[in-house]
C-alpha cells in the first residue's frame, strides 16, 4: 500500500504561516475526510505548545501527533511541505516537511510508521521531499516514481 | 540487555526510534539477545531498561533516569547518530557488532 497518496499531500509557500497553522494545515484533508476531529488537532498543538519542540524529529521534519482519541477512524497520515522554513516553538527548530499522523489506539499505526520511518532514514528521499516542487513531485517519492 | 525508546506519547517517535535502532542492531550484526521497545515519559522508571533513548529536548523530562544510561539524540532518523550511541554501548558493555 502506498504511504501516502495525492489526496493527503498538500504543498504551500509557508510564508507568515506560524507552526500552529502549518499542523492545522497539514491536518486538512483529513479533517475534510472526517478521519480525525478538531478535538485531536487541538490536542497536537497543545501538546507541541506544553511539551516542546521534540516533534521536530530531524532536520526539516516535524511529526505532529498526540495520544490516540476514539474520536479518529483509522490509523492516517498527511504531509505539508512548505517552501519556507516555518519554526517550530523557536528558531532552533526550522522545518519544512510537516506530517501529521493520528490512530485510534496503541497499534493502528505500526504499519504507517514503519513506513514512514523507512522514507526518512533514506536520505537521497529525504532530499527528493525537501526538494520537490509540486504535490505530484511529492507523491512520486512515496509511489516509488 | 534492554534498550527503551521514550517519547511524549510513547507511541510515535519513540517507535520510530525503535523501529531505526532494530535495524541498525541487524546491520550491525549483534547477536546478543537486545529488547527493544518503546514507552511514555511518564511510566519510564530506572528498572524497565539498560539504556533509554530519547529525543534531546525531553531530556529534563527524564531526571529520574540515570544519566550514564540515557541517551540524548539530536534527530530520530539519522542512521549516523543512531549507530554511533549504539556502537558506543555495545562496546561498553563488551558486545560484538561488525
Amino acid at each position: 500500500m502506498v504511504l501516502l497518496t495525492k489526496e493527503y499531500i498538500q504543498q504551500t509557500k509557508g510564508k507568515d504561516m506560524s507552526w500552529q497553522d502549518a499542523i492545522t494545515l497539514s491536518a486538512k484533508p483529513l479533517l475534510a475526510k472526517k478521519i480525525i476531529s478538531n478535538d485531536y488537532v487541538n490536542n497536537v498543538i497543545t501538546v507541541c505548545r506544553e511539551k516542546g519542540p521534540y516533534m521536530n524529529i530531524g532536520s526539516q521534519i516535524v511529526l505532529a501527533h498526540a495520544r490516540p482519541l476514539p474520536s479518529t477512524k483509522q490509523a492516517c497520515l498527511a504531509l505539508l511541505q512548505t517552501t519556507e522554513e516555518i519554526f517550530l516553538i523557536n528558531d532552533k527548530h526550522p522545518a519544512r516537511l510537516w506530517f501529521f499522523l493520528a490512530t485510534p489506539d496503541a497499534t493502528s499505526h505500526v504499519d504507517i510508521l514503519q513506513q514512514l520511518t523507512a522514507i526518512l532514514i533514506d536520505d537521497s528521499k529525504l532530499q527528493q521531499l525537501l526538494a520537490a516542487k509540486s504535490v505530484d513531485a511529492l507523491a512520486n517519492v512515496f509511489s516509488g516514481k | 540487555m534492554k534498550f527503551l525508546c521514550i517519547c511524549q506519547s510513547g507511541l510515535g517517535s519513540s517507535f520510530m526510534v525503535q523501529m531505526n535502532i532494530q535495524s541498525i542492531l541487524k546491520a550491525m550484526n549483534v547477536k546478543e539477545e537486545i529488547t527493544v521497545d518503546h514507552s511514555d515519559v511518564g511510566s519510564t522508571t530506572p528498572d524497565l531498561a539498560d539504556y533509554f533513548f530519547i529525543e534531546k529536548t525531553l531530556g529534563e523530562t527524564v531526571a529520574n533516569l540515570p544519566k550514564d544510561r540515557v541517551i540524548l539524540l539530536n534527530s530520530l532518523i539519522d542512521k549516523n547518530e543512531i549507530q554511533a550511541a549504539i556502537t558506543k554501548i555495545l562496546d561498553k558493555e563488551n558486545i560484538a557488532h561488525s
